[in-house]
């Protein structure tokens, strides 16, 4: 059974005004524990009212979304119980802290689950590990920390709750690249360790690459393409058409291989781009 | 949320054409032009006004109609006052309370001056973009330098205001789905509980605000803005033959009621 199915959901917005737009139109999509799925589409492809159906902040017009096998509408009262389970990390986080010191906006998820205050603090202490966050950093302001300091404390905030389902929505946008680095290298070890499903959205080709299992591409409020790393980003062309791309060091080797260079296209991470650029060169027999 | 109330409505009508100096004058005399007219025939004229000054702005009368819902209660509970205080000849009896001749014919005045009141002051924002009504305001208060009244900061604090509703807004919206996404409860509970799950939303709020206007106003000293002094616009208000026009009207209607309720006299 899928930790999470969506069955022909569609979500309008601006229902019965000029402005009505249909944001996600007839989805079906079935995600499984333990896995990475990238979530990749143009801006205003839908993807972050896709996200927010997972969880029920917006409640879809028709089709059912299915955690576990039951339809997440099924006790309107009862809803928060699914968001405690499926978490959702918005675009910039770190805008939503406020308590006094990172511990307790760390437990806010926690203490609103209802639990007592030596299971929040369990809580706390295991989210600041697997989100990165240094002990001396958890009674301090969130206010006076650096930008990716912030981001890792919002990120630990939705851990805290422990999600099966962790859904995060760009981020690394806006971090120095030795903070996107850490911040993609918690979410894989989050779910290696926890065996959750994690869905990043993300417009960086390269966080994709670098971490997820499989790639879900979104166009005009459509899923165009679900499958591995290799089989969405071998479609360049139709993604490109979309407005799209694929991690750069992937299309150096394309262009390598246009240029009619005996050269392996489908690797999309810089390490093994870097081994097969070597391996080339010292089969063209390149002196240093 | 739902901030249709006083929202400009796009359009390229004669009226949403007037200059908005002569759009805000002419509010203020309908406005003291509904209070002066206390009859029947005077309000009439007024509403006959309106009516055809809608028709000639080609808004949609539902638009009306969402501005006039808000102050429902407040209208409904004005006419039921006045039914029972105004004295009089009793028609009938509720609860052997006398309800009056006198006492309907003035709630049903007073509803009809608040809708009045409401539909015309709403035509203004309806028509008239923020950033020209303020830009109107300035011109007309501008007299008012010679009293030392900062007027175009004024103004430009209003602009800025205004333009800020609808961000702050969508910012709020995203901070509360953030926290109902970490299991908070804002939708339930007693108004103290409310109050207090209100609190992660605030905070965040209010300091992004002020990141907000510190960024806003090192964009604007950017640009080498220093205030009102010496600054001239790009926009140059020139009456056209339509603004006389509307002002010729105006005189004309204040005039109309004037005379009908003082000299003619009539109900």
């Amino acid at each position: 059974m899928p930790l999470i199915e969506t069955q022909n959901v569609t979500f309008k917005y601006g229902v019965r005004t000029p402005m009505e737009k249909t944001a996600v139109d007839d989805l079906s999509v079935c995600f499984e524990a333990g896995e990475i799925v990238g979530i990749i589409g143009h801006t205003g492809s839908g993807k972050s009212t896709f996200v927010q159906l997972l969880n029920g902040l917006l409640r879809p017009a028709s089709g059912r979304v299915l955690l576990e096998g039951r339809d997440i509408w099924e006790k309107p009262k009862k809803i928060r119980d699914v968001r405690f389970k499926v978490g959702l990390v918005f675009q910039y986080p770190e805008y939503q802290l406020f308590e006094e010191t990172c511990r307790r906006d760390i437990g806010y998820g926690p203490r609103n689950m209802g639990l007592n205050d030596e299971q929040v603090n369990e809580a706390v202490e295991r989210a600041a590990v697997q989100a990165g966050v240094k002990p001396e950093l958890m009674e301090k302001s969130p206010f006076e920390l650096s930008g990716g300091e912030k981001r890792r404390v919002a990120i630990a905030g939705v851990m805290a709750m422990g999600p099966r389902v962790l859904i995060l929505d760009e981020p690394t946008a806006g971090l120095d690249p030795q903070a996107r680095d850490k911040v993609l290298q918690r979410i894989k070890a989050y779910s290696e360790t926890t065996g959750a499903l994690v869905l990043l959205v993300s417009h960086r080709m390269e966080d994709i690459a670098a971490i997820c299992d499989r790639i879900m591409v979104m166009s005009k409020a459509r899923m165009i393409m679900f499958g591995t790393v290799d089989e969405v980003f071998s479609r360049y062309d139709e993604l490109k058409a979309m407005g799209l791309s694929m991690p750069q060091v992937s299309r150096v080797l394309r262009k390598l291989k246009l240029a009619g260079y005996p050269v392996n296209t489908h690797i999309y991470d810089e390490p093994s781009a870097c081994a097969e650029i070597v391996r080339l060169v010292k089969q063209c027999g390149i002196k240093r | 949320m739902d901030i249709t109330f006083g929202q400009y409505y796009p359009s390229k009508s004669p009226v949403h054409r007037l200059d908005p100096r002569v759009k805000l004058i002419f509010v203020l005399v309908y406005i003291v032009t509904i209070f002066l007219g206390t009859s029947f025939v005077g309000l009439g004229l007024c509403t006959a006004f309106l009516i055809t000054a809608v028709i000639i702005s080609r808004l949609p009368v539902r638009l009306f109609a969402k501005a006039i819902k808000p102050i429902l209660p407040i209208i409904i509970f004005t006419a039921i006052i006045n039914l029972f205080y105004a004295g009089g000849d009793p028609l009938f009896y509720i609860f052997s309370i006398a309800v009056t001749k006198q006492g309907v014919l003035t709630s049903l005045l007073v509803v009809v001056r608040i809708i009045l009141l409401i539909a015309g002051s709403s035509m203004l924002t309806f028509t008239t973009t923020p950033t020209s009504l303020t830009d109107g305001l300035e011109r007309l208060l501008s007299p008012l330098t010679v009293f030392r009244l900062k007027v175009h900061e004024l103004a430009m604090m209003m602009t800025i205001a205004l333009r800020f509703i609808p961000t702050l807004t969508e910012e709020t919206d995203k901070i509360m789905n953030a926290q109902k996404a970490r299991g908070a409860d804002i939708d339930s509970g007693g108004l103290f509980k409310r109050v207090k799950a209100l609190v992660p939303v605030f905070i965040p709020l209010l300091v992004s605000s002020f990141r907000r206007a510190f960024d806003l106003a090192v964009a604007m000293e950017c640009r080498c803005y220093t205030g009102g002094e010496g600054r001239t616009r790009m926009k140059i208000f020139k009456l056209r033959c339509a603004d006389y026009l509307a002002l010729g009207i105006m005189i004309v209607l204040l005039a109309s009621v004037i005379v009908i309720n003082f000299v003619l006299g009539l109900v």
